[in-house]
């Protein structure tokens, strides 16, 4: 309905708060000036209502979204994400204000404020952020109802918070019967959520410092649910991304292995031999965006998540980047065998690569190693002893100049996990054995209250694996041999007081009660996102087959209408009880006396008068002629004339009468 | 020929409509004569809905999709309380104050609900919305005005109640055919007296002019004087009544004779509504003979009534001759 009435006062002060409710979480994703703009012209409107200033004439108006519009195109410059789309969509949203002038003009803003608002989930799906929204939408709602109600001429007006609350009320059981059933489409297109957003956590490349750095991050890199027991933390490498090429300084991926920009190849586990030692593990990661594209997962893994596949390196990657949360089941073999008869020449030649120059030292040293020991098993132990002998593990290493390996290993001696894997690979290439650097996460806190564990950053790690021959890769963590503690309990255990400073949120790690809240209000979340969030296609066929025995799609169809029906029927049920008519208890008494009468053969005619009706029984059963002119009479005072005695003399007629026609 | 086939679905339809909800003089509103569409703004909401819907499903994201399932609950929670909020409302005709012809006449309807009835608009066929609310159990009569173009009863067309509550986006609304009805009366309006009438002169249509007196002048209207007397012409001019003075005056008689004018029936008629007022005004006894029918004279408001009534359903076919 398009009204022309000017809009209201009090529903313009609804607008505008549901208006900033909207806004105000998405300003930390539009750009600043735009945010400023909004509450810019939100107070400026207020002003026009409280009567100060005029409206603004269709110059105005046009020359404002002339220039906002400019500005929008220079600030995110011409990239389209869906972060532009909600600038522009606040931007439109905002300028209408500009001509909100009747009450017509709400809903238009009111249903751009839904299409906001459900914008808001894009980028919180917290919890919390969850129950902000329902309250926007809440707000947007009122305003709608407000609107409808201003100018209401009765008295008798409802407050409109009972009012909405009552719509939401009964919505909300509709809304979870329509989330349970209504089966989930895919994907329809792609635009990236941001355009601009960093990548979090481990990149492809590794130089010193790198991994040190992700130190300093709490965040949360993903949550993992296992099926069965939780294997120990010494076996928990959450494996990214295969480095296998060296230029002195950096370890980035080669062609072999580049999954990132679909260089590699699928690797299908039947292509090679794999040796499964012990029954498998399966578990589910619930992996935290991270602008990349390699998931993360326990070696060797196998998932069916669509669009996922298996890398070379026995990681896993997807084609596009995650920028949402991201749900996927993997069934793990951590004890294998595999490509234990031989390298193919590419990846031989991928696995032994080198600088041309640089560490000469190392390069003489692992040669003479080589000479000295039997096999690379023993090669391996020893570089193993002399890490453990002599080096130190810190956060705060010595800076390292071009001859990188070298320097740590015969000088400094004082590194982080990189540096440890880096040298050993660096090592037993030099050395002629097979060997490259696995970097991920290593660990995990478990959530005592869930039994899940949660890997943050801080949890990242970088290792090594070895080739041999008849075993296939190994995996070999230089790190282990210098700070077991690190490996088995984590990284807040394994440094010195100075060293674990530098780590993000060390007291809450060390405090338990803080650390406790924390771990609980985690376990929350991972629930909600579990369990709603995670709600898809294939929780909601199990959850339909439990609950309806089958998931046929005329079995769901049937049970959906079923449940929306039942919900509407008590709906309409209680909007009639609600407000019902109450019914006088003489008029009571005449209805059973007209039920008798009915089952005795008499009955009364719709809209026929008492009297009329007692004239009629006279003529059809004048032996009850007397009575019924009585009763009639009685209930006819008694009722209009409001008259007690009437009331008390009526009762008792009836039940005479009553007897004598039953 | 496309034309004709609208307007014959047209009719099909309200007579549909009609059958859905009978005239009578009180009505009630029930499921079969309630209808809930979205409204335009509704439509609006739904594609506001679609979107969400769109959104979540490319994203993935299962917060959103909730969002849209949560605004189509809400559609239909809204549509059952825009039904919950028109049904079981009363109407009834009250009596409706007769009028005359060319004058807005209101007529009056009750209307009463067992609940609060919000934000309720009723708009005739043709005239204005009327807005109205309703507490519980609280009786309110709104006016709806009728223009009275014909003489004659007039029946109040359907009457189109509606309402936008609670959200704005769902119409809920009902046909209404009340049985009521308000007298129209003739238009009062002076009217030409027939000059030959007077050589037909029976005794039971009493006193009439003479054609052949002569003219002698004007004088002031008085009392009780014949209609035939009159100075139309000069009333004509907004001299105000006057009567024609002729030689041999004659005893005024009280009669509002249809024969006497000239003109159709319906000029003859306002003709008489005309005089009748003005008779009545001065105080003045009269009769009244239409063709079938003869009242003896008298005064007052009743009795103005009386003839004003005959005047309103005077029906030339039914008398059977031409007048």
């Amino acid at each position: 309905m398009k009204s022309r009435r000017t809009i209201a006062r009090r529903s313009l002060i609804w607008l505008l708060i549901a208006q900033l409710m909207v806004l105000a979480p998405l300003a930390l994703h539009i750009p600043l000036w735009l945010s400023v703009t909004a509450l810019l012209v939100i107070a400026w409107r207020w002003w026009l209502e409280r009567g100060r200033g005029r409206f603004p004439g269709p110059w105005w108006r046009s020359a404002l979204a002339i220039a906002v519009t400019a500005m929008l195109y220079v600030s995110v410059g011409g990239s389209f994400a869906m972060e532009t789309m909600v600038s522009l969509l606040v931007a439109g949203f905002v300028l209408k204000l500009t001509e909100l002038r009747r009450e017509g003009d709400v809903y238009l803003l009111c249903f751009l404020a839904y299409f906001v608002a459900a914008t808001q989930l894009l980028f919180f799906t917290q919890f919390l952020g969850s129950v902000y929204s329902l309250l926007c939408f809440c707000a947007i709602t009122g305003t709608l109802l407000v609107n409808q109600m201003a100018g209401a001429r009765s008295p008798a007006s409802p407050s409109p918070w009972r009012t909405l609350a009552g719509l939401l009320f009964q919505a909300l059981p509709i809304m979870l019967v329509l989330f349970l059933a209504l089966p989930r489409l895919g994907s329809l297109w792609t635009v990236p959520l941001n355009s601009t957003a960093g990548t979090t956590g481990v990149s492809d490349s590794m130089s010193p410092g790198d991994i040190a750095d992700l130190m300093q991050s709490d965040e949360l890199a993903f949550r993992v649910t296992f099926a069965a027991d939780i294997p120990p933390a010494h076996e928990r490498y959450w494996r990214a991304l295969v480095l296998d090429e060296f230029d002195g300084r950096r370890w980035s991926q080669s062609d072999f292995h580049d999954v990132g920009n679909g260089r590699a190849s699928v690797w299908r586990r039947s292509d090679q031999a794999l040796t499964e030692l012990a029954r498998p593990m399966s578990y589910e990661i619930m992996l935290e965006p991270t602008g990349e594209n390699w998931l993360y997962a326990l070696a060797v893994p196998q998932t069916d998540a669509s669009g996922v596949d298996l890398s070379r390196g026995y990681t896993l990657f997807q084609r596009k980047p995650i920028s949402q949360r991201k749900q996927y089941s993997v069934i793990s073999q951590l004890f294998y065998r595999a490509q234990g008869s031989g390298l193919d020449e590419r990846e031989k030649r991928a696995a032994l690569q080198l600088p041309d120059t640089g560490n000469l030292q190392t390069r003489e040293r692992a040669r003479q190693w080589a000479e000295q020991e039997p096999g690379s098993q023993a090669l391996i132990n020893r570089f193993l002893r002399l890490v453990q002998s002599r080096f130190r593990y810190t956060l705060q290493p010595p800076l390292l100049g071009d001859d990188s390996v070298d320097e740590f290993l015969w000088q400094t001696r004082a590194g982080f996990c990189e540096h440890f894997a880096s040298s050993f690979v660096f090592f037993m290439r030099a050395a002629g054995v097979p060997a490259r650097v696995v970097v991920g996460y290593q660990g995990g806190q478990v959530n005592p209250h869930e039994g899940y564990l949660t890997v943050r950053q801080l949890d990242a790690h970088a290792w090594a694996e070895v080739w041999m021959e008849g075993v296939g890769w190994q995996r070999v963590d230089p790190t282990a041999a210098v700070a077991p503690e690190r490996i088995d309990r984590g990284v807040e255990y394994s440094l010195d007081d100075s060293d674990a400073q530098l780590l993000a949120n060390a007291m809450g790690r060390r405090f338990a009660a803080w650390g406790n809240l924390q771990l609980q209000w985690d376990a929350f979340n991972y629930r909600w996102h579990r369990w709603v969030m995670g709600y898809d296609n294939q929780a909601q066929q199990d959850f339909l087959r439990r609950l309806l025995g089958a998931s046929s799609p005329w079995r769901v169809t049937l049970a959906l209408i079923v449940a929306i029906g039942t919900v509407a029927a008590l709906i309409v049920g209680w909007l009639f009880w609600r407000t019902r008519e109450p019914v006088a208890p003489s008029v009571k008494i005449y209805r059973r006396l007209c039920r008798k009468l009915d089952a005795a053969g008499v009955t009364r005619w719709h809209g026929e008068t008492p009297s009329d009706f007692a004239a009629r029984v006279g003529q059809l059963r004048p032996e009850w002629a007397e009575d019924m002119n009585s009763v009639t009479h009685l209930f006819l005072r008694s009722y209009y004339a409001e008259d007690d005695a009437a009331f008390e003399a009526l009762k008792h007629k009836a039940r005479a009468l009553l007897r004598r026609i039953g | 020929m496309f034309l004709a086939i609208k307007q014959q679905c047209k009719s099909y339809f309200w007579r549909l409509a009609e059958r859905r909800s009978p005239r009578a003089e009180a009505v009630v509103l029930r499921h079969r004569s309630i209808y809930v569409l979205p409204s335009k703004a509704g439509l609006g909401y739904m594609l506001a809905g679609l979107l969400v819907w769109l959104l979540g499903t490319n994203y993935q994201n299962n917060l959103i999709l909730a969002a849209s399932f949560l605004l189509f609950a809400l559609f239909v929670v809204s549509v059952l309380h825009a039904f919950g909020n028109l049904s079981g409302l009363q109407l009834r005709a009250l009596k409706a104050e007769p009028g005359f012809v060319g004058e807005t006449l209101e007529f009056p309807v009750e209307l009463i609900s067992s609940r609060s009835v919000f934000h309720l608009l009723l708009q005739p066929v043709r005239g204005p919305v009327l807005r109205c609310d309703l507490g519980r159990d609280q009786a309110n009569v709104v006016k709806i005005p009728l223009a009275a173009q014909r003489r004659g009863w007039l029946k109040p067309d359907r009457l189109l109640l509606k309402s936008y509550f609670p959200l704005g986006i769902t119409r809920v609304w009902s046909w209404v055919y009340l049985e009521g009805k308000v007298l129209v009366y003739p238009e009062p309006r002076p009217a030409q007296f027939a000059p030959q009438y007077g050589a037909d002169s029976s005794g039971d249509q009493g006193d009439r002019v003479r054609a052949d007196d002569d003219f002698m002048g004007f004088v002031r209207y008085q009392p009780g004087a014949s209609l035939a007397q009159v100075a139309w012409k000069l009333y004509a001019r907004g001299a105000g009544l006057h009567l024609k003075q002729f030689g041999a005056q004659q005893r005024q008689s009280q009669w509002l004779d249809y024969h006497a004018l000239l003109g159709d029936v319906e000029t003859r008629l306002s003709g008489l509504c005309f005089l009748a007022l003005e008779w009545h005004a001065a105080e003045i006894d009269y009769g009244l003979i239409l063709p079938g029918t003869r009242l003896e004279p008298a005064g007052g408001d009743q009795h103005l009534q009386r003839v004003l009534s005959e005047l309103a359903l005077f029906n030339p076919a039914e008398v059977g001759r031409e007048v």
